[in-house]
């Protein structure tokens, strides 16, 4: 706080009971909104659901609560900041709703610092920009883990019998079944997998070709999974 | 075909499902564990309540009337001696009216009294040269006497001037005095609680009161062409016979006896530059530099003497004065330091003074409007690096050693 002192002088300074404040109101925002987030993932039904709309709102609840602590009793930053939103809403049209969480995060950054606020700017810097980066190096709001996507024909009746089911429990920890299609004399599967080890899925293909009846197999990993 | 065994999972692997399964539960718990810690340090007690101190002068009226005009506005800043608003008082105005009329009467009077003071003092020196026996003499003062019954006559007229001058004084003041009366009953009718008649009584009145004024004037007029005329005859009387004495030699002692006259006449003149005094009241004025915080009186509203127009305060708050609830009661000592906080400025302030015992804190910080709360108050100094204006809230937390 001595260094903050006098680097940023006495006004701009944060006493240490409001560093404290504001830390425990971003803490409590990342605990709290990775449960609404957590529901949220749980009970999300239908095809609309995006990882990064979950990470949204854990990030939206942090910059929320540091709105609050910039704008404090200020009338005057509060309207500030809503003529400030409409006028990016009105001449940007925001696609995703992480583009919205970061438009927001700058526009409150930037009333931090013009209102002589640099310490809790650079602190809620600090803390918002780790838990960017947090959620998504754990990919933060996937459903499931899949590495990818494993298609393959079975020629002949009782195509269940193909051994490939051997053959999939060898390389991979889960799987499990997303379409399968009957012609006359052809069974086509498509599975989602995931992989004992990502990098030995030409093992997995050259296993499942190997197989007499199974052909045509093709093997996609992702790193982004998008889900569908 | 025998079935094989699962291949092995490398470490990279294991590490990666730890990172997406398992590190998230652990940071989450880690979280709430950081907001124990947090929790556990941040200070329990809610800020006080203080409130910026700042002198406060509240404006009254100087005299009873109207208010005429307001020239300020809330908030407004105002000068030293700036006018802040302009009062009318009918009543002032007929009390200033009577006060020069009466003024101007006792210097008439007086004037009239010295006057007839020199005409007394020349009849006794004419009676005085009557009886001398030298012919020569008899004749010179035959002469002189002669030209003392001019001055007596131009005295006499004089005398009569005064007298006219008197009479039309008294007659302008009792048309004022008329006047003023029908303006009230006037007034009084409009309002519909007077009475017509008495305002056709007070019309007829006046219409008297204006023909006696007017013939008073023309008297005063007659009287002081003659006074001219007098004046004239004495001056070519003198012209003819050069050599007389032309002047009397007053009395020293009329002087003394004037002094009455001229003390009334100093009395009433008193009077009136202290009406006038008061007419000049009428326009309130700032006593203090600052900025108004209230206004109290609207134009076309009557005030009462000593009744509160507006107050004003002072643009920098001088002190806090913070308000410790009996719940919240601690010790305080004369030098402790308190952090003084608004909204997310702060300045530290030490205390200069608390309260010995309870006393009743402000209503409108009462929990329940209908239950009164007592306290204790302390009394802090200007915060440094914080101004704060007089009456503003702010919050106070005790900076513990």
């Amino acid at each position: 706080m001595d260094t903050l002192e006098r680097l940023f002088g006495w006004q701009s300074a944060l006493p240490e009971a409001e560093l404290r404040s504001l830390l425990l109101s971003l803490t409590l925002a990342f605990v709290l909104g990775q449960m609404v987030a957590w529901v949220y993932q749980r009970t999300h039904s239908g095809l609309s659901y995006a990882r990064s709309f979950t990470q949204s709102l854990v990030l939206l609840m942090m910059i929320v609560s540091l709105v609050m602590h910039v704008i404090g009793d200020s009338i005057v930053t509060a309207f500030g900041l809503i003529g400030a939103l409409a006028i990016i809403r009105f001449r940007n049209v925001l696609k995703d709703t992480r583009d919205t969480v970061f438009v927001f995060y700058a526009l409150v950054l930037g009333l931090a610092i013009g209102s002589g606020r640099f310490a809790a700017a650079i602190v809620a810097t600090l803390c918002l920009l780790g838990a960017t980066v947090y959620l998504a190096w754990v990919r933060f709001g996937t459903r499931g883990f899949f590495d990818g996507h494993l298609s393959f024909r079975v020629e002949g009746p009782r195509a269940e019998e193909g051994g490939f089911q051997a053959v999939m429990r060898r390389h991979c920890r889960r799987f499990e079944s997303l379409s399968v299609r009957q012609g006359d004399a052809v069974t086509e599967f498509i599975f989602q997998v995931r992989m004992r080890d990502r990098r030995r899925g030409e093992e997995l293909v050259a296993a499942m070709r190997g197989l007499g009846r199974v052909d045509d197999v093709s093997l996609v990993l992702q790193d982004e999974l998008a889900e569908i | 075909m025998s079935e094989l065994g699962p291949i092995r999972t490398p470490l990279r692997e294991h590490l990666r499902e730890l990172r997406l399964q398992l590190l998230p539960l652990l940071v989450w718990l880690g979280g709430w564990a950081l907001i124990a810690v947090l929790w556990m340090q941040t200070p329990k007690t809610a800020p006080l309540v203080g409130l910026g101190l700042g002198d406060e002068v509240v404006v009254a009226a100087p005299e009873a009337g109207l208010v005429e005009e307001v020239f300020v506005d809330l908030f407004d800043p105002v000068r030293p001696g700036q006018v802040l608003l302009a009062l009318a008082s009918s009543d002032l105005d007929a009390q200033l009216v009577e006060a020069r009329a009466e003024s101007a009467r006792l210097e008439a009077a007086l004037l009239a009294q010295r006057v007839e003071f020199e005409l007394a003092d020349a009849q006794l020196r004419q009676n005085a040269t009557d009886t001398l026996a030298d012919a020569e003499e008899e004749a010179a003062f035959e002469q002189a006497r002669r030209l003392r019954s001019f001055r007596v006559e131009e005295q006499r007229a004089q005398l009569d001037a005064l007298a006219a001058t008197l009479e039309r004084v008294d007659a302008e003041l009792e048309q004022e005095r008329v006047q003023l009366r029908l303006s009230r009953a006037e007034g009084l009718l409009e309002g519909e609680v007077g009475s017509a008649a008495e305002v056709e009584d007070l019309r007829a009145e006046l219409d008297q009161a204006v023909a006696k004024a007017s013939a008073a004037r023309d008297l005063e007029e007659r009287a002081l062409t003659a006074v001219a005329e007098t004046r004239r005859w004495r001056a070519d009387f003198e012209g003819l016979t050069p050599g007389l004495p032309t002047s009397t030699v007053l009395d020293p002692r009329i002087e003394e006896r004037l002094a009455g006259h001229q003390a009334a006449l100093a009395v009433q003149r008193a009077r009136l530059s202290g009406i006038e005094a008061r007419v000049d009241g009428l326009l309130v004025r700032a006593p203090q530099g600052g900025r108004v915080a209230s206004l109290l009186a609207q134009p076309g509203e009557t005030v009462v003497l000593a009744q509160e127009l507006l107050r004003l305060e002072q643009d920098r708050a001088r002190g806090v004065l913070v308000y410790l609830p009996e719940s919240e009661l601690l010790s305080v000592a004369v030098g402790d330091r308190f952090l003084v906080r608004r909204g997310y400025d702060s300045g530290e302030a030490a205390v200069l003074a608390a309260s010995p015992g309870l006393v009743e804190l402000p209503s409108r910080l009462w929990y329940d409007p209908r239950v009164a709360e007592f306290g204790r108050t302390l009394r802090l100094d200007a915060p440094v690096d914080l101004e704060l204006r007089p009456g503003e809230r702010v919050g106070v937390v005790p900076i513990r050693p």
